[in-house]
This record gives C-alpha cells, structure tokens and sequence, in this order.
C-alpha cells in the first residue's frame, strides 16, 4: 500500500527495567548452582545426569533459536525482522554453552559406559561402533561443535548490529551467506551433539530418527521462548511495533512444530516397535514400563494433543493466550528431556529425588544465561533498526 | 431488444492502481455498502480489512470436517478390530476393555483421515462458498471486466445492495476516482 509507515525510533534497553528480573536470574544461578553441587556431592550419578538434562535442555533451546535465525536470512523473511534482535540475542549465548558443558567433560566416566570399556571385550562396542565411539572422536567432535556454534551465531548478530550503524545492505547479503552456511551446520551439530550426549547415555541403543526428532523439540521450544521474550519486552514498554500478526505467525511455527514433533516422534516410535529389534527396543521397554510409562503418557498428551486443539484457532494466537501456550511448550521440553535422561539414573521408576535434582541445574544455567542474554540485550537496539526491509516487516499481514 | 428490459446486476468501475482501489474500497466500506466486491489481477494484502470484510466461515466447517474425519477413523479401526472381527496382530490387545493399550497402532488411520477429510471440507466448502460451479456470470457482458486478469482494478457494487441508487451510486463511485463508470446488465 502507499500508505507509508512511519519507522519507528531506535530504543535501547533500560538495565533499569531488568532490574528487578536480574536479581530474579542471580538468585536462581546461585540457588541452582549451590543446589547442583549439593546433589553432586551426595550422589554423582544423579547429580552428573541431572547436568547434562540441564545442559542439553538449552543447548537445544539456543540451538533452536539458531535455527530461526538462518531460515529469516535464508528464505529472507520480512515479517521476522523486527523480531530478529532478539533471536539474535538468544542464539548468540551459545558462545557460552561450551562453558555448561565442563562438569559434563569431567564426568565422561560416570555419564557413558563405553568411556571405561574396552572395544576389544565388550560386545557391544565390537565391530564398527568404535570406530565412532572413541576418545579422540568424542572430543574432536564436541570442540568442533562448540567452536562452529560459537563462531557462525556471532556473525550474525555482530553484523546485524553493525547494519544499525550503517544500514548497509551488503551486512545482509553477508549475513544470508553465512546463514546459509549455519543450516547443515545446526542440523549436523545437533543430531551428532544429541547422539553423543544423550544416545549414548546407552551406547547398546539404536534409534535412525534421533536427531531430527531432538532438533522437532528444540524448535517448538526456541520458538516459544522467542514468543515469551518479545512479550516480556512489551510488557516493558519496548518493541510496540510487533503486531498481533507476528504472533499470529509465531504462534502457526509453534503450531507446526507441535505436530511435526508428534510425528516425528510417532514415527520414532512406530519404525522401532514394528521392527522389534533388541537393540533398538530398549529404549521404550524401559519408558513404557511402570511409573515411566505415565509420564510418557503425559508427555504424549502434553505435548501434542493439549497444544493442538488451542493453537488452531487464530483467536488465541494473536490473544494473551499465546504466553500460556508459550510456557507450557518449555515445560514440555522439559519433560520430554526428563523422560529422555533420567531413566537411565532410575530404569525402575520415576523418582522425585531426580526430579528435583533436575531443577536445580536447570535453575542455575537458565540464572547465568539470563543475565548474559539481559547483558546482549542492553548492548544493542531492541529490533534492527536500519535493516532495509525493517518497513515491510512492521506492515505485515497474515 | 431495448436495454431497458434487461435487469441492473450491478455498477462497476474502473481503477488503474492497487493503492487507488485500495483507498476507493475504504471508503465503499465506511459508507455502509455491504453487498459489493472488488476485482484485481493479483491478491492485495490488506484488502480483507479495506473491504471490512469478516473472518470466513471456511475454517470452522474444516474444524468441523477434520473432526469427523478423526471420529470416522477412530470408529472404522475400533469397531472393526474390537467388535466386528477380533484378530491378534502381533500379540496387541483386540476388545474393547484392553483394546486402548494397543490404540498407538491404529493412529495412522485416524491422522489420515482427519488430513482427508479436513482436505475435502477445504476445497468443497470454498466451492460452495463460491457458489461455484457458475457457467455464466453477469460481469461477463462488460467487455472492459476482462482486464480484471490484466492489468486493472475494478469496485462492483450490485444491485441487490440496500443502499443501491443507480444514480448516486453511479456518483458516489465517480467522486472515488473510478473511471469507465458503467451499469452491467443481466441477460433475459
């Protein structure tokens, strides 16, 4: 239309505004981190695994928002430009996460079996698995996926504040390129990090839809977060440019995702029980057995059919409505990562020490990543204020 | 064969820019017109609410049909599997009192017929909310309605509207900026 919108001031964050939610973050650091020790100190299993839950439940969430930050280049969006800064914001503390995954370095042993066994007696790592399952591998790969999620998230966000300055187009054609780049390099990162981490928690298991089933919750995830993040900052006065339409299209990818999860995670379920095969089995005879099997029910029914009914209906995504659905889908993941991790502490049934072993790592990583992300919110402007397209993004209508 | 005999359908007019129909539809809209369409080459965003239109009706009666489709399905596995004819497959549960706990297998059926059936309520309820299928429409007498599919834009207000004047309606369009103001006429 010719009506011209009017493009609207740059705004910096306030840290006064965050005050009151950085304090929130620096109590739950502490108490998380304190509490994680805690449970390490009185059981190194529980407190090892309860780690890695913690570790791998943002690791995925960044990963995710990584994620949506290389589709809006690659398929060079318009609606998602006044949403990016914050994408950006969130995707670049994986530079950070490398730092989260020390306590894990340090208790390989206790976390995987196949550190201490020998490939040449135990059976389960004859043949070609060793191949893949051996020190020098293990740490290559997880320097190669730190160091490529630390470097390529930074250049985005570090050109994409350098177009504030200048509003140079060409920091967009740099930024498609290397968003271009960032896709094989998430979904490799992701799927080998979650076969190496998670998979091989039992190193005997099998599963051929692995990592795309992980990177179906890390999207719905990020994608949440992205929503929870963008309502917070109204709340405070900031970003009045993002419309009900964006949350309207937000809350159609949280949609999508709900039911890409469904199916992948169906499907997961489906190849291996049909097929029957002993090693790839194991994983669900353990899940479905017992208390286990109740919190997979929920899951199932959380996670998918709770979230499908309401996320249809337009009313809903572009009302108030869309934090609830927002928060519920981090919980899920939660739970879906709970269910992916603990039974191999408890195989016999759900336990409450471990749920509460859980949270505390969880406390104390979302504690440190939220200051750091309040410190990159408070570096740049709120939205990329000179992107050449941030005027069709603030117009735009489903 | 006088033209006079034939019955009004409708008043159309012509625009030569997307943001000059766009701006026209507006006004159409806030002088309370409600039986009228607008006509352009290519779909123009915003158009929906500078015609004040409402949110169609297509999406509940998908609601609707995916609905059924997913009792259809839960329906055709149960009944067939747990009453009609019982079989062991695999070692899976088969009645109607155990029959849930091997409800995992039979989701396919269900999701895809929820798909079709949703699918089907897509297309046919648009055809019928199009009033599709129509051979003849009176707009086709209006030998300039043809550039439609081109290159111009056009505000059709109908007869059958409450506030329709074949006079002021023809000036009201005037003072919109359309041009080749022009009554279209029915056949008979």
């Amino acid at each position: 239309m010719s009506d011209h919108h009017h493009i609207p001031q740059a705004e910096k964050f306030d840290a006064k505004k965050g005050a009151k939610l950085k304090g929130l973050f620096l109590g739950a650091a502490g108490v998380g981190l304190v509490g994680a020790g805690a449970t390490f100190v009185m059981s190194p299993t529980l407190g090892a695994h309860a780690w890695l839950f913690a570790f791998f439940y943002f690791f995925t969430v960044l990963v995710g928002c990584f994620f949506w930050n290389c589709l809006h280049h690659a398929t060079d969006s318009e609606w998602s430009v006044v949403v990016r800064r914050q994408i950006e914001n969130l995707a670049s503390l994986l530079k950070y996460i490398g730092v989260f995954f020390i306590p894990i370095a340090l208790c390989t042993t206790i976390l995987y079996a196949w550190f201490t066994a020998d490939p040449k007696t135990d059976i389960l790592l004859a043949g070609t698995k060793s191949a893949y399952l051996n020190k020098p591998f293990f740490w290559a790969r997880a320097l190669a996926f730190f160091g490529l999620l630390f470097l390529l998230p930074n250049i985005l966000r570090k050109r994409s504040m350098a177009q504030d300055k200048d509003g140079a187009a060409s920091h967009t054609f740099t930024m498609r390129k290397a968003a271009i780049a960032g896709i094989p390099t998430l979904a490799i990162c992701l799927t080998f990090a979650g076969i190496d981490w998670l998979k091989a928690l039992n190193h005997h298991w099998y599963s051929t839809m692995w990592g795309v089933y992980l990177f179906a919750g890390a999207a719905g995830a990020s994608m949440a977060l992205i929503v929870l993040t963008c309502k917070w900052l109204q709340s405070q006065g900031y970003l009045k440019p993002v419309t009900e339409e964006h949350y309207h299209l937000m809350g159609k990818f949280l949609f999508a995702f709900t039911v890409f999860w469904a199916y992948i995670g169906f499907s997961q379920y489906m190849l291996i029980t049909y097929a029957n095969i002993d090693e790839e089995t194991i994983y669900f005879r353990v899940r479905n057995t017992g208390s286990w099997n109740y919190l997979s029910m929920f899951l199932v029914f959380g996670r998918f059919f709770f979230m499908f009914v309401p996320l249809l209906f337009q009313g809903l995504k572009k009302s108030r409505g869309i934090i609830f659905c927002a928060s519920w889908i981090l919980f899920m993941q939660f739970v879906d990562l709970f269910i992916i991790i603990m039974p191999e502490v408890s195989p016999n049934g759900f336990s409450f020490a471990g749920l509460i072993a859980t949270i505390f790592p969880w406390l104390g990583i979302a504690g440190c990543l939220g200051l750091l992300f309040l410190k990159h919110l408070g570096q740049a402007c709120v939205f990329p204020t000179k992107d050449p397209r941030l005027a069709e993004s603030l117009k735009f209508t489903n | 064969m006088a033209e006079s005999f034939k019955r009004l359908h409708a008043i159309g007019a012509e625009f030569d820019t997307t943001s000059a129909i766009y701006h026209a539809a507006e006004k159409v809209r806030d002088a309370g017109y409600t039986n009228w369409d607008c006509h352009t080459p290519f779909p123009v965003h915003g158009m929906d609410k500078a015609m004040g239109m409402k949110k169609s009706w297509l999406s509940a009666f998908v609601f609707a049909c995916g609905l059924t489709g997913f009792i259809t399905g839960l329906l055709l596995v149960t009944v067939t599997s747990f009453g009609l004819y019982p079989t062991i497959v695999n070692g899976k549960p088969n009645d109607w009192t155990h029959g849930a706990g091997a409800m995992q297998f039979f989701f396919p059926v269900m999701y895809e017929l929820t798909i079709l059936f949703s699918a089907f309520g897509a297309v046919f309820g648009m055809i019928i909310r199009n009033g599709l299928p129509k051979f003849h429409h009176p707009l086709f007498n209006w030998s300039r309605f043809a550039k439609a599919t081109d290159d111009k834009f056009f505000i059709i207000i109908e007869s059958s509207d409450p506030m329709f004047s074949e006079t002021k309606t023809k000036a009201f369009l005037d003072s919109l900026g359309g041009k080749h103001i022009t009554p279209v006429f029915d056949h008979e």
